[in-house]
């Protein structure tokens, strides 16, 4: 288990967080620029808290108490900085033996293979893509034998088909060596599939956590997610129409909607399917549409609208919470308030699969 | 009375090169040091590093012979405990070279550390290694080229000294006399032609090192613009 109680005064808010961390895969979610990588940064010894405490197994690694902090090689918390950081004047192998200890349950021949690495031994950091050396930090990490791991946006870098390869493996990582992880990202999706926990941060504070499609679908986060919010919907599928290319669900509050279908990933009918929805993906209507191309139109209600920056998100009650991106200006020129009826639109394509 | 060509030539390149390999660790150290500190005080030694660039060679030459002279303190604990002269000898040649050289030195070093990003070492530190390697591993590796053009700028400035190696190490042909001191010495007997040789020489001399820093400083950029 670990503990940490840190307070971190940053230049426009203050760093406030206490937590206990008690699940194998917790997520650090949040839009940018909250403190994350700053939390991370602190707890492997990167940075000093104004005051604070952070434990693992019972073991104090920094107490401002007890006038103690352990220095980063002692705390062994294996960081993946979101730039990787490799050691620009070491080739790819020397990077990963950096840190490597022998007798850990890891060894460099199976850590390569599993992220796919080991062609790229003999060359220089600089003679690699993005995803490459996003691998090679997280495998320069796990072969120092951490006792805690921090990845700051993990995958962020890599394309989807790399993702969905790396992905299981960091999930195998925490079941055969049960090394305990901590990652940051701002992806539903990622969060979705890693994570056993999920500790939403805002401005320095934590304001709410737990599993995962909980905390995920609970819809009030949309609030403060001025960026790429994403309604999650959990649904079920109701009907395939291969002809047609469409498959039909249903939300659990009833919404029907129309989604791709897709023949190589068939969902059997029936069977729970989370979805999500980009809230800028989402168009607003006041008078019914006509003519479309859309196969989704539904009527709503507007429930709020929180505004700030020229930027607005309103929330529609239309069974399910959905939350659209509108500029200032459409708000205004539509005189969007709440209580109105509604209609919304959305392509079958702009809803895409997250389980 | 003039030792030969060949033996002034290695005399002065040994002497200049013993001059930077004593004053290397010292500038490294400090070098480093200014880079990290955030100490008020750092300006103030800055400045007093920097003194011998400023202030006359002879100046720096006079306080050398002020502590190693034999009859001032040091200079006699030297010699009554382990029978080594300073003042006057090689020792002295190299001394001096080593002290006019040491500003150029850790203003180069200086620069090199802090072109080195500091999330690279304290990432090294989170993969379990102390500070003592990361340093050796990650931080010298990656300012070793900025050291080592720094190191031959204080080559090259240890190869003409004048000024500070007169005065302490006095200009005595075959033991401390390097070819700067011999064309002065050259001149003054009226010797005009062999003087004009030997600066020819010593121009050789100089533009080699120049161009070889040069060079290498290139080298490190280009290096440096490839990895970022």
């Amino acid at each position: 288990m670990i503990h940490v109680r840190l307070r971190i005064p940053l230049s426009e808010f203050e760093l406030s967080v206490s937590l206990d961390l008690e699940r194998p895969v917790t997520a650090l979610f949040g839009p940018s620029g909250v403190g994350k990588t700053t939390l991370l940064e602190a707890m492997a010894g990167l940075r000093r808290p104004a005051e604070g405490e952070i434990r693992i197994d019972d073991e104090v690694v920094y107490s401002s108490e007890r006038g103690k902090s352990l220095p980063p090689e002692k705390r062994r918390f294996g960081l993946v900085p979101q730039d990787a950081l490799l050691f620009p004047h070491l080739d790819v192998r020397a990077n990963l033996l950096y840190g490597f200890r022998e007798g850990g349950a890891l060894s460099l021949s199976s850590v390569a293979a599993a992220l796919e690495i080991g062609h790229l031994f003999e060359r220089r950091p600089s003679r690699l893509s993005g995803g490459e050396r996003q691998r090679v930090a997280l495998a320069r990490a796990l072969l120092s034998q951490p006792r805690l791991l921090l990845l700051d946006e993990p995958v962020a870098s890599l394309d989807v088909e790399l993702k969905e390869r790396v992905l299981p493996y960091v999930k195998r990582v925490r079941e055969l060596h049960r090394i305990p992880t901590l990652f940051v990202s701002h992806d539903i999706a990622d969060v979705l599939t890693l994570a056993d926990e999920v500790v939403v941060l805002d401005r320095g504070s934590v304001v709410d956590r737990g599993r995962p499609r909980t905390v995920l679908t609970r819809g009030a986060r949309g609030a403060f997610f001025k960026g790429r919010f994403e309604n999650l919907l959990e649904s079920r599928v109701m009907a395939h129409e291969p002809e047609e290319g469409l498959t039909r669900v249903e939300t659990g509050r009833g919404l029907s909607l129309f989604i791709p279908y897709w023949p190589s990933r068939e969902v059997p009918i029936g069977e729970p399917i989370l979805l999500g929805l980009l809230a800028e993906e989402v168009l607003l209507s006041k008078e019914a549409p006509v003519g479309l191309s859309a196969r989704n139109v539904f009527g709503g209600i507007i429930r709020a609208i929180e505004e700030e920056g020229g930027v607005a998100m309103v929330e529609v009650d239309a069974g399910d919470s959905i939350y659209v991106r509108l500029s200032h200006g459409a708000v205004r020129s539509l005189d969007l308030r709440s209580g109105l009826p509604v209609h919304l639109i959305v392509k079958t394509h702009s809803i895409h699969r997250l389980s | 009375m003039t030792p030969d060509l060949g033996w002034l030539i290695g005399f002065t390149v040994k002497m200049a090169l013993a001059g930077t390999l004593l004053t290397l660790p010292f500038g490294i150290l400090l070098g480093l040091w200014l880079a990290r500190t955030r100490w008020p005080g750092r300006s103030l030694v800055e400045t007093l590093a920097s003194l011998p660039l400023v202030l006359p060679p002879t100046v720096v030459g006079l306080a050398l012979l002020e502590i190693f002279g034999r009859n001032r303190p040091l200079g006699r604990f030297l010699y009554e405990r382990f029978g080594v002269s300073v003042a006057f000898t090689w020792r002295a040649v190299v001394l001096a070279s080593a002290v006019v050289a040491f500003p150029l030195l850790v203003r180069t070093v200086r620069a090199a550390f802090e072109g080195v990003d500091p999330r690279l070492p304290a990432l090294a530190r989170t993969l379990g290694r102390g500070p003592l390697y990361v340093f050796f591993t990650v931080t010298l590796p990656l300012a070793s080229r900025g050291i080592l053009a720094g190191a031959i700028l204080a080559f090259s400035r240890a190869l003409g000294e004048f000024g500070a190696t007169i005065m302490v190490a006095g200009n005595i042909p075959g033991e401390t006399q390097t070819m700067s001191l011999a064309i002065f010495q050259l001149v003054s007997i009226g010797r005009d032609p062999d003087a004009y040789r030997l600066a020819l020489v010593s121009v050789a001399v100089a533009f080699v090192a120049i161009w070889l820093s040069e060079h290498l400083v290139r080298r490190s950029r280009a290096r440096l613009a490839e990895l970022s």
